[in-house]
């Protein structure tokens, strides 16, 4: 196989795996056909049509479920990206040793693990598995969250592993496992960004390394869902909805007790979800690959 | 006069165009398709069958033959009545498109006969071109 075909086969990936194994060697072949032969590295219009050929036909693919499975899998994301940011900080006591000692200690571990298990079981366990986890989490953080005082933020831990019971419950779409990624990176992003609170006070050059790295990751995620976008909507749903939860919503109640001339409050409350709703909807409206399929005589472009 | 209201693209035109003559598989479209261009439309491999997957969906190309050659899967693509029927209504257009500017401009020149009618070209510019265009309509 030359380095052509090996980077052609790499460019390949963009498509989804099922039109790779009926088209692919056929687009390979026409590729090899139309370089050079003592070409090494496809042309960089051939290396951005195969990319954007790739991601249409994964745009073309999401757009064929139905909107309602649409909207519940993006909920599904949510649930697990609210639930893997939320409680990074009890893995965060439990690695660097500053968990609590005796039964409150052991309590913070036992719902970091459920937690952990529930944000992964809807791409890897049964769906029944899923659910009794995630009923048991929504459980464990709610009476955890109590005893510990958070009374307004409750909801915060038990909604979003109850939401996800309800999504596994009634969809039985599995998430592309490529989603896995976002929830794993926001728990990253979020443990990283605790560690450096942990360690501002006597580490100011290693919080920053860290901080660095946490920011990095917490604005990779926004790009790879602006990015995302040019495919498929639900990430950005999700996105949208677990800013509303844990900024917009906050930020309306603030603005509502102190007023709304206070900096941050509007873009908190208002812009961020509204504007990554937009950019949903924009997307959401896309038509449909199958309704392109007019009358022959007058193709639509 | 009447004129389609969703225009084909140039590329989308030139690879049904590049069946009329019978079907060919994919680097025989691109190849045929830039000559019938006169080099114009140069289409890349992701380009050219995101193309065929929209005008297979619609009706206008469908799979003809699958071979191997040289180990490798070789498929060719044929015009379906209705893609011949749309790339005429689409050159019909076209050439109604261009009556316009042909039939007005005509006029215009006979109007007008000692003056250039170039619509990108200032004043002295269009008197440069003046004894070429006098050549072309003699």
């Amino acid at each position: 196989m030359s380095h052509l075909e090996t980077r052609a086969r790499w460019l390949l990936r963009a498509y989804p795996p099922d039109y790779r194994a009926g088209r692919g060697e056929e687009i390979v072949s026409t590729l090899l056909d139309a370089s050079p032969p003592d070409r090494n590295w496809p042309a960089p219009r051939e290396a951005w049509s195969l990319v954007t050929g790739g991601l249409s036909a994964r745009a073309a693919r999401n757009l064929t479920h139905p909107l309602a499975t649409r909207l519940r899998l993006a909920l599904l994301l949510a649930a697990a990206l609210g639930l893997a940011a939320n409680p990074s900080y009890r893995w965060l006591w439990w690695v660097n040793g500053t968990q609590p000692s005796g039964p409150g200690g052991a309590a913070f571990a036992i719902c970091a693990v459920l937690a952990g298990a529930t944000v992964v079981a809807p791409w890897l366990a049964r769906r029944s598995v899923t659910i009794c986890l995630a009923l048991i989490a929504a459980l464990a953080l709610g009476l955890l969250a109590y005893h510990a005082g958070f009374r307004y933020g409750v909801a915060l831990y038990v909604v979003p592993p109850l939401a996800l019971a309800a999504v596994v419950a009634k969809e039985p779409t599995r998430p592309p496992r490529c989603w896995l990624a976002i929830p794993v990176a926001g728990f990253l992003a979020s443990a990283l960004l605790f560690f450096v609170q942990s360690l501002v006070d006597y580490s100011p050059g290693l919080s920053s390394a860290v901080g660095i790295v946490g920011t990095i990751l917490v604005d990779g995620i926004g790009c790879a869902v602006l990015l995302w976008l040019a495919v498929d909507a639900r990430p950005a749903i999700a996105v949208a909805i677990v800013l509303e939860g844990f900024y917009g919503l906050p930020g309306l109640g603030y603005a509502l007790r102190y007023g709304w001339d206070t900096p941050g409050v509007t873009s908190r409350a208002l812009l961020i979800p509204l504007a990554a709703a937009v950019l949903a909807m924009i997307r959401l409206r896309a038509p449909r690959p199958g309704k392109a399929a007019e009358p022959a005589s007058q193709p639509s472009h | 006069m009447s004129i389609q209201a969703a225009p084909m693209r140039e590329p989308t035109y030139f690879v049904l165009a590049s069946l009329l003559a019978g079907p060919l598989h994919g680097y025989a479209i691109i190849k045929r398709s830039e000559e019938l261009s006169g080099g114009r439309v140069r289409l890349a491999t992701g380009t050219l069958y995101t193309a065929l997957d929209r005008l297979a969906a619609q009706g206008c190309v469908r799979l003809v033959s699958e071979e191997i050659v040289n180990g490798r899967v070789r498929r060719s693509y044929g015009l379906t009545d209705s893609g011949a029927a749309a790339l005429r209504a689409e050159a019909v257009r076209m050439a109604e498109a261009a009556r316009i500017v042909t039939d007005q401009a005509q006029a215009r020149a006979s109007r007008r006969p000692g003056r250039a009618t170039s619509p990108c070209g200032n004043a002295s510019q269009a008197r440069q071109v003046q004894p070429g265009l006098k050549e072309m309509t003699a």
